[in-house]
């Protein structure tokens, strides 16, 4: 989402929505000033866009992989600071890049938090989009 | 290579739409407390990032 926030100026007119479950709107509001982004952080208490993307629960072991763990120290070695999620943790995100035409052109379902699609993925996509 | 062939283990959704399909509004609300729709942005593209959690 940070990658996101800050290539911004690379996807053109696209608008890039941040999805949680979390229920509560002045947390969501907290969050997006904490993070300094300017577009919509929307809540799905139901997560039911979660099930209609596939996005679902990983198991322990694929949440906490190696691979998750040394995201974290990276981020914590970048003067990134941890909280404990009061949220679901077993649940796993999605990203998505919808067409004009409000169609889904592109998702990826990570199968751990580690496997996030890269930057330069979302931007790609994003491009292959048709313009208005 | 489709991100929806790196479906987790585990995973079970009560419905899946694929690419190409419309997405439908489902309940959302955003930080200002507003309901949010996808159908309110039609004409641009949106980039969707469905986060684990607010840690």
């Amino acid at each position: 989402m940070i990658a996101v926030r800050d290539h911004t100026d690379q996807l053109d007119d696209a608008l890039p929505v941040v999805i949680t479950f979390a229920d509560d709107p002045a947390r969501l509001a907290a969050y997006r000033d904490h993070l300094g982004i300017g577009f919509p952080v929307v809540a799905d208490v139901d997560r039911a866009l979660y099930r209609l993307l596939g996005a679902g629960r990983g198991s322990l072991r694929r949440v906490w992989s190696p691979g998750t763990l040394l995201m974290y120290a990276r981020l914590i070695g970048r003067g990134g600071r941890l909280s404990r999620p009061g949220d679901d943790t077993r649940q796993l995100g999605a990203d998505a890049v919808v067409d004009r035409a409000g169609r889904l052109h592109r998702v990826w379902l990570p199968s751990g938090p580690d496997r996030r699609p890269h930057v330069d993925e979302i931007v790609a996509a994003v491009r292959r989009v048709e313009p208005g | 290579m489709s991100g929806r062939e790196r479906v987790p283990v585990g995973m079970t959704p009560d419905r899946v739409i694929d690419e190409g399909h419309l997405l439908p509004d489902v309940p959302l609300v955003d930080h200002d407390g507003v309901p949010f729709r996808f159908s309110d942005h039609r004409g641009r593209p949106l980039v969707l990032i469905l986060h684990r959690h607010l840690a």
